[in-house]
């Protein structure tokens, strides 16, 4: 029995083709025009389609390669490539696996023609399977790790030398195509296709773990921060008790001459100066007091003073205590860290000095808003909200598009973002579980 | 306009009143103030029968509710008047004043200098709002819901709206920015005759396309966004746009 007649090509060849492309565009997300659809079949399928009948190898080897170059150009992302190697990984083995399933079950039909539908169904269905899965695992580990380049050329290179081996693997069992072979194949693919699997995960937990404690070294460092600060606050006050009678003592010499002009200068150049200086951290401690979560006490003290290190006016809003807050912390952190790192941005490059943040509770919900003046007219709203999620313009858009990935993933948390008059304004509201 | 001032101080009660008399006086613009309060019950059991358009709270009322308090029950009876909070710089809490009851203005009562000028800024801001009440329809704004809190968004400038990934949460796209809600796009639908379902995901403000491409089954909004429009609704929105100008008041 020969599986692959000229028939069994014609129309399986076709399917694993739409099946890539479609799982392609599932996985990325995109939409094909019907003149890109028309470009991929025209110029990647019917070359490859006809050098696959003459050569079977190259047939293969140009679709693989084409198909790269075509996502590449289109989506003009290099990691499409490696969507592309696994989604041919996924087609080999599923295909592999209704070859078997077909040819050496109890299900097997007699007409040929039905055995060639009842294959190709099989390997739609599984495909269909794996590639949902593949997609499912991809999002989740997406929102949880934030994957460097050094590992995500690790990735590449493990994916290209699995594709290269499957593939020589193939071509050199290719000449006694059956169903022996073809079970061999099945069982070194799952198994090699497993490992690999396994040790990716692997890999991901161990940079995800790595993260995690990264966050939480950075949430201590900042509450460390907030304590020291205190203390400081607490040795101003011990100096300026030790200090007030003195400072009591040199108002009265101008109340004695009645210098009332040069008292009030004494009070405005030496007293409220100096009570100043202490007055800033110190108001901000006194503004953070009602919230009780420590990591984010931390953080919003720190931002608060490297607002004010670049001479900016930061006011923070808590007015009822706060206990919880219904969303993963770690995440709350990097949100509020980069918003209030882009009102910084915002405030200097628009020489603007006001930044606001409050954080309101509600029956149901947790409001957090935080906004910086702009210049009117400084960038067209619409401009920043295209390519401010992909690109950096003016550095407004820095960090927005990571704030946008963990959003978008958590059901419980929507944001709004605006402009109007003078002000920038981002709102993220996060509802209590239910 | 009737205004209703309430401030425990009744020093700064009785200047503030002043500049109030002095420039209702002079312009003769009918604002009269309606009841001088130093304690917020009086203001509670006042507003129980009668209304006023413009309201100045102190928000430290030396009593066991503060301004904000009375600012909630104001809003609550009256959503469309005017608050504006008299404050010192210590107790000011902008955002959430604002948030919580949309407080008008504010007041700083610590810089007694320019007190005067910020009382009549004020009033005047308030006045002119007062004055915008009869004349807009409240259907010129799409109320946003989150939560409690609701922000109205001017119906001009709606581009459209689009179903996220998460269930129930849509995306609306404005000229001023981009607001995420939860609701479904049917209820949206439903809202506004220009509002128009041309596709599972979106709904868009026909009153600003900029151009319907045919061909290629999508349309440019007027910020230069992009919505598809599905096949079978080609049709019924090339005849909403051709019916548009007819519509128009």
């Amino acid at each position: 029995m020969h599986i692959n007649s000229t028939l069994g090509n014609l129309i399986n060849l076709p399917v694993q083709f739409l099946m890539i492309l479609v799982g392609f565009i599932y996985l990325k997300n995109i939409k094909l025009s019907t003149r890109q659809l028309f470009i991929a079949i025209s110029i990647l399928f019917i070359p490859s389609f006809i050098l696959y009948q003459i050569v079977y190898w190259a047939g293969t080897i140009y679709l693989f390669i084409s198909l790269m170059f075509f996502f590449i150009i289109y989506t003009k992302k290099f990691s499409s490539c490696i969507y592309i190697a696994i989604l041919f990984l996924i087609a080999i083995i599923t295909d592999h696996m209704a070859t078997l399933l077909v040819f050496n079950t109890a299900i097997k039909p007699a007409n040929e023609i039905l055995q060639l539908l009842l294959r190709i169904s099989i390997f739609i269905l599984f495909f269909a399977v794996v590639v949902i899965g593949f997609k499912s695992l991809r999002d989740f580990s997406l929102k949880k790790v934030q994957i460097s380049i050094k590992v995500q050329s690790l990735l590449v290179l493990i994916v290209f030398a699995t594709v290269l081996t499957f593939y020589y693997n193939i071509f050199t069992v290719f000449q006694d195509l059956t169903i022996k072979s073809l079970k061999i194949n099945l069982i070194i693919f799952s198994f090699y296709f497993l490992f690999i699997f396994i040790l990716i995960m692997f890999l991901l937990s161990i940079v995800y773990k790595e993260q995690k404690l990264q966050a939480r070294e950075k949430e201590y460092q900042n509450f460390e921060n907030y304590v020291s600060s205190l203390e400081q606050v607490n040795r101003d006050m011990q100096k300026f008790r030790h200090d007030y009678l003195n400072i009591l003592l040199s108002l009265r010499g101008y109340i004695q001459d009645s210098d009332w002009k040069g008292l009030s200068k004494h009070f405005e150049e030496n007293i409220v100066r100096f009570e100043e200086k202490s007055f800033n951290s110190n108001k901000i401690i006194g503004l953070v007091d009602n919230l009780q979560i420590r990591g984010l006490k931390g953080l919003l003290f720190t931002k608060s003073n490297q607002a004010i290190e670049q001479n900016l006016q930061i006011s923070i809003e808590i007015p009822e205590p706060i206990h919880t807050i219904s969303m993963d912390i770690i995440d709350l952190n990097r949100i509020l860290g980069i918003l209030i790192d882009n009102a910084i941005e915002g405030c200097m490059e628009h020489q603007t000095k006001h930044i606001q943040v409050a954080l309101i509770q509600q029956p149901k919900a947790t409001t957090i808003v935080i906004r910086n003046e702009v210049t009117p007219l400084g960038i067209p709203p619409q401009k920043l909200f295209e390519e401010g999620f992909t690109t950096k313009v003016n550095g407004q858009g820095i960090g927005l598009s990571t704030v946008r990935n963990i959003i978008s993933q958590t059901s419980n948390v929507s944001f709004d973002l605006w402009f109007n008059e003078n002000w920038f304004s981002v709102e993220l509201h996060i509802m209590e579980d239910k | 306009m009737k205004v209703i001032l309430c401030e425990d101080n009744e020093k700064i009660l009785e200047q503030i009143a002043l500049y109030i008399e002095n420039y209702a006086l002079i312009e003769e613009n009918g604002i009269e103030i309606q009841l001088k309060a130093t304690d917020p019950f009086e203001v509670i059991s006042y507003i129980q029968s009668q209304r006023a358009d413009c309201y100045f709270l102190d928000i430290d009322l030396g009593s066991e509710i503060t301004g904000l308090d009375l600012a909630k029950q104001i809003r609550s009876l009256d959503p469309l008047a005017s608050i504006i909070f008299i404050t010192s710089h210590s107790e000011m809490l902008r955002l959430t004043f604002t948030y919580h009851v949309e407080a008008l203005d504010f007041i700083m009562k610590d810089e007694m200098l320019s007190i005067k000028e910020k009382v009549l800024n004020a009033l005047k801001k308030a006045h002119q709002k007062y004055n915008k009440i009869g004349i807009q329809p409240e259907l010129h704004y799409f109320p946003l819901r989150h939560g409690e809190f609701v922000k109205n968004i001017e119906m001009g400038s709606i581009m459209f709206f689009k179903v996220s990934n998460i269930a129930h949460k849509i995306t609306l796209h404005t000229t001023q920015g981009i607001y995420e809600y939860y609701d479904s796009l049917n209820t949206v639908e439903e809202f506004d005759s220009h509002f128009f379902r041309t596709h599972r995901s979106y709904v868009i403000n026909i009153k600003n396309i900029s151009k319907f491409d045919k061909k290629q089954k999508q349309v440019i909004m007027k910020d230069g966004s992009i919505c598809p429009v599905a096949f079978r609704r080609v049709k019924s929105l090339e005849q909403a746009i051709h019916e548009l100008p007819t519509n128009e008041p």
